[in-house]
């Protein structure tokens, strides 16, 4: 269930602490409750630059190649 | 056949070039100067995390050899340099700056990148220090040669240090959020990204493959082009260099977030700069880059998950091997969503596209800025100070670089002044993908008219 959740609105952090050490568990992680708040901490911050992203309009737009010169030869 | 040893540090390559060839100096003797700068500075810079002498000395035997043999390889013949310690180097581990890869086998073969530089001669003096994994603005032991209690920047910091202290003519490092050119900019030294997929990553340790860039630091932009020109892909006659005047030459200056919250020498150092390159013929324009800070996120957005999935496998079997603070960074990028990580790679082709416009709309050459927003930290700092309050030490280093490495543009820092207590400050000059010949044409000219890059710290 915790999984769905995450995979339909990513929302990670907001999970329960129970919850998001299980999450971890289930992809692997032994992830325990000392080192929780760091971590929670780390994936806020992420999640924040993350969301300075929705500013833009990604409508149609595909995840490039990597080369820098393609976005340079077409007009915007 | 050898006159005094050279001076170190600020002998440059080229010149080196002229002792080499004109007789007055081998690259035995050359070598050992470096060396012998090496073991003078080491206990206060901590520049190397290995330094090989004797294959040093191997090689630098070589390199006489075949020049009396009229066997000149180029620009970098003879010339000893370092490596950082994420680029593979044949018979030695690749350590990465930690604890986890203490055990680490030696690599089996060169990086393409070494490879390239020992078909041009240069002389390997050993592999400097990096932040952990490169991933970082620190990296420790490295100190900063202008005062040895800050930080050199990072995480190519080792490589930035040895340029400055004397201890190599010019080394490698490598640049996925600013990596070289940060403590370039720190330690006064010139620092090159060259456009992303330039340079072969082959046989670098990664920490984010869709960022990643390897380049070289120097002492002057000559020097860093030389280098560059040696590693880049594919091979090929050197870049033309169209001279030095500026006239024509249309600049950026994007004063809208580059020019936020900067301590007030650097930004006097950089207007001065800008002034200096106006002087020198180019147009300067004011230009607004509305994505800049949106193009930093992309760049996290990218690098942080991707961090963790190159150390998925240790992070899952034996993750007591991470330092805590690196083992919850890792854990907290392997809990990012997949959609966000892919969010962040539509999103980076998106801010490629107005940067390209922006160049466009003003027919531009290159983008002014400063390369950092402060001067160097005190080694136990974790933020930097303004003058309305502070900002962490990570993200205020990144703020001004990243953008570019989402980008993919070459970016060159170049020391421009220094500030009140005498720590360096650095110009960065931000080309269109592939024209680093421009950003190095550009770059020359400002420090030909300035005496800043001809200073050099005291140690």
């Amino acid at each position: 269930m915790e999984k769905a959740k995450i995979a339909m609105d990513g929302d990670v952090a907001a999970l329960p602490d129970a919850d998001l050490i299980g999450f971890a568990r289930t992809i692997g992680l032994a992830l325990d409750a000392d080192r929780l708040p760091a971590v929670r901490t780390v994936l806020s911050e992420l999640l924040e630059l993350a969301a300075r992203l929705e500013t833009l309009d990604l409508d149609g737009v595909e995840p490039g190649d990597g080369d820098p010169t393609a976005a340079w030869e077409a007009p915007a | 056949m050898t006159s005094d040893p050279p001076a170190l540090p600020g002998l440059t390559i080229r010149a080196a070039g002229t002792l080499l060839r004109d007789g007055s100096c081998t690259s035995v003797a050359l070598t050992e100067a470096v060396l012998a700068r090496l073991a003078a500075t080491e206990s206060r810079i901590h520049a190397y995390a290995f330094v090989c002498a004797e294959s040093a000395r191997a090689a630098a035997t070589v390199a006489d050899r075949e020049l009396m043999a009229g066997n000149d390889r180029g620009p970098l013949h003879g010339i000893p340099v370092g490596v950082k310690d994420v680029i593979d180097i044949a018979g030695l581990p690749t350590r990465c700056g930690s604890a986890s890869r203490a055990d680490a086998a030696p690599a089996m073969r060169d990086a393409a990148v070494v490879a390239r530089l020992r078909a041009a001669g240069a002389v390997i003096v050993g592999k400097t220090v990096t932040h952990e994994f490169a991933a970082g603005v620190t990296s420790p032991p490295a100190r900063n040669p202008w005062d040895p209690d800050r930080i050199p920047g990072g995480s190519s910091g080792g490589s930035a240090a040895a340029v400055a202290a004397g201890s190599a003519l010019a080394a490698l490092g490598t640049d996925t959020a600013g990596s070289i050119r940060i403590p370039a900019a720190l330690v006064g030294a010139v620092g090159l990204k060259p456009t992303y997929g330039s340079v072969s990553r082959d046989g670098v340790f990664p920490l984010s493959w869709s960022l990643d860039t390897v380049g070289p630091l120097a002492t002057t932009v000559d020097d860093a082009q030389l280098v560059f020109e040696a590693i880049r892909e594919p091979a090929g006659a050197p870049s033309p260099v169209d001279g030095d005047s500026l006239a024509g030459v249309r600049l950026g200056v994007p004063r809208p977030y580059f020019f936020d919250r900067l301590q007030p020498d650097v930004a006097s150092a950089v207007e001065q700069a800008i002034r200096r390159l106006g002087d020198l013929g180019a147009t300067i324009i004011d230009v607004d880059w509305p994505d800049a800070a949106v193009a930093a996120a992309v760049g996290f957005v990218i690098c942080r998950p991707e961090l963790a999935a190159v150390h998925e496998q240790t992070l899952r079997t034996t993750p007591e091997r991470f330092g805590p603070v690196l083992r919850a960074r890792l854990e907290a990028f392997s809990l990012f969503p997949a959609a966000g990580y892919l969010r962040g790679r539509r999103a980076q082709v998106a801010v490629r596209r107005s940067i390209a416009f922006l160049y466009r709309r003003h027919d531009l050459a290159a983008l002014v800025t400063p390369t950092v927003p402060a001067t160097a930290t005190s080694a136990d700092a974790a933020t930097i100070a303004y003058p309305d309050g502070d900002e962490p030490v990570h993200s205020g280093f990144t703020r001004f670089t990243m953008p570019f490495n989402a980008t993919g543009q070459p970016a060159l820092s170049i020391p421009v002044g220094f500030d009140r207590i005498g720590l360096p400050i650095g110009l960065q000059i931000v080309g269109r993908p592939h024209d680093e010949a421009t950003v190095c044409r550009i770059g020359r000219a400002c420090e030909t008219a300035t005496a800043a890059a001809r200073r050099w710290p005291a140690l």
